[in-house]
């Protein structure tokens, strides 16, 4: 047992500012079998930010004016630290007044009863856990409500007419507090029957991102469903993504929009910056193309040129964010879009495509040696004509 | 050893204080060892002085440096050891 310490008892640190300074000893004092040890500086120190943040409580002892002052240079330190006064001089007139400048409690020093100060530190100290315990909480709600939010609108329902077509996707953000980041995805079927997706991926990770993500995939929906096509589509989310980005930051956007043609038989894609979409069924299949540089760095990128495939009968189709496939693996290399492919490979898409798109980020995720900070976004198409991807879920069509 | 015990007139407390204290001197003070009581009511000033935050308040004057331990202070062996004094030894002079 620690001889100067009452046995199972918590410490709680107490910094005492008055006009006695700092002595040369210890001190201590002792309620309910709890301990509450002082650290003694002069008033003056009140701004000492690292002083006050490493105590559990904070005692000023003085008169109105001296107490006050010290009370203001504490709300300038920032530090979440409960504050009792014990006033020298009678406290009566003024105690409100320190109350309302952030005392949690003012004690009258003339004959103070160290019961009563123990009582009230102990006090102070529980309702400032209290406060900052519902704070946090009111704060993550908060964050995780903006989440769903700015979720929802990064990946929407798409807007599917043809029963032939089915989809499912997955979309994880990033990890710990506000690492969502900007990767977004869109399926829209056009007036002509033809089908129009988009991934793209905004720099970066949190609120602002997300945020700029939210917009490019609603413009891009705009644009298409405004009949602008593919090269007035791209060119409209470049110079948005200019327009709207935060000035101090060069954000740019990787993306990759495909086009599916009316009889389903052939896409064309362009890519700006991004990997190209996936053939993941009946074969599986990597579209190697070049890529443009990514919108928001130049001027000269556009158009973005576009590549042209064959599809074939009851084909299905894999588009993916960056998060996917820059996953660092345990022999220190990445996964990289063949390691996708060969999951693919070894998972071929089946009738629920939600379950198989989470299996597929599931699968990725338990490869990855390192913390996961970036989005992953995975959407897979299927053209049922030949029902081998099968349709008993129910998903797909009937959407716009 | 010299002890100061600062209270606020004649409470139980006061007065488990000071039983405590003088069993310290008891067992660990050897000659010229001595005891001081202040009520706070008497000399304010004196507390003040001595920066007294609330009673009862026990310090450990001399040796030094100074030590403080405030409040339930009955507990002599808890007493001992936030005074940080040695275990006790067998020492001729010892009262």
């Amino acid at each position: 047992m620690n001889r100067s310490s009452p046995p199972g008892a918590e410490a709680y640190l107490v910094l005492v500012l008055g006009q006695v300074g700092p002595g040369p000893g210890g001190e201590v004092l002792i309620d309910q079998g709890e301990s509450f040890r002082f650290t003694r500086l002069s008033l003056g120190a009140a701004g000492d930010r690292r002083r006050v943040r490493s105590s559990d409580c904070v005692v000023l002892e003085g008169g109105r004016l001296e107490v006050l002052d010290a009370l203001d240079e504490l709300r300038r330190t920032d530090a979440a630290v409960p504050v009792v006064v014990v006033a020298t001089d009678p406290s009566g007139e003024w105690a409100v007044e320190a109350l309302s400048s952030g005392a949690q409690d003012v004690l009258d020093g003339g004959e103070l009863d160290a019961a009563l100060l123990a009582r009230s530190i102990r006090y102070a100290v529980q309702r400032q856990r209290a406060e900052q315990a519902g704070r946090e909480l009111r704060e993550a709600r908060i964050l995780r409500d903006e989440q769903a939010r700015l979720e929802r609108g990064l990946a929407p329902t798409p807007l599917l007419a043809d029963p032939e077509l089915r989809w499912g996707a997955a979309y994880r953000s990033g990890g710990g507090r506000r690492l969502l980041g900007g990767d977004f995805f869109d399926v829209v079927q056009v007036v002509d029957g033809r089908l129009r997706l988009v991934v793209g991926d905004v720099c970066g990770h949190g609120p602002d991102e997300a945020a700029l993500g939210v917009a490019l995939r609603v413009a891009w929906r705009s644009l298409v469903l405004a009949g602008a096509d593919e090269d007035a589509t791209v060119a409209g989310l470049d110079a948005l993504l200019r327009a709207e980005r935060p000035v101090d930051r060069p954000v740019f956007t990787t993306l990759c929009d495909v086009t599916v043609a009316a009889d389903r038989a052939s896409l064309t894609f362009r890519l700006a910056g991004h990997q190209p979409p996936m053939l993941a069924h009946p074969r599986v299949e990597l579209w190697e193309a070049p890529a443009s540089p990514p919108l928001g760095l130049s001027t000269s990128v556009l158009p973005v040129p576009s590549h042209h495939r064959a599809l074939p009968p009851g084909w299905a189709l894999l588009l993916h964010s960056d998060g996917l496939v820059e996953i660092h693996l345990d022999d220190g290399s990445l996964l990289g879009a063949e390691g996708l492919r060969d999951l693919v490979v070894r998972h071929p898409p089946h009738r629920d495509l939600d379950g198989w798109a989470a299996g597929m980020v599931n699968e990725v995720e338990g490869l990855s040696a390192r913390p996961l900070r970036d989005d992953r976004a995975l959407v897979v198409l299927c053209n049922d004509t030949e029902a081998e991807v099968g349709r008993t879920d129910g998903r797909g069509g009937a959407h716009g | 050893m010299v002890l100061m015990l600062f209270v606020a007139g004649r409470s139980r407390r006061a007065v488990e204080a000071e039983r405590a204290a003088r069993s310290i001197l008891d067992r660990y003070g050897g000659p010229g060892s001595r005891l001081e009581v202040i009520d706070v009511f008497v000399a304010p000033d004196q507390a003040e002085a001595a920066g007294i935050l609330a009673t009862p308040t026990l310090l450990r004057v001399s040796p030094g440096p100074t030590v403080r331990v405030i409040g339930e202070l009955d507990d002599v062996d808890l007493l001992v050891g936030l005074l940080d004094l040695p275990e006790p030894t067998d020492r001729e002079g010892a009262s």
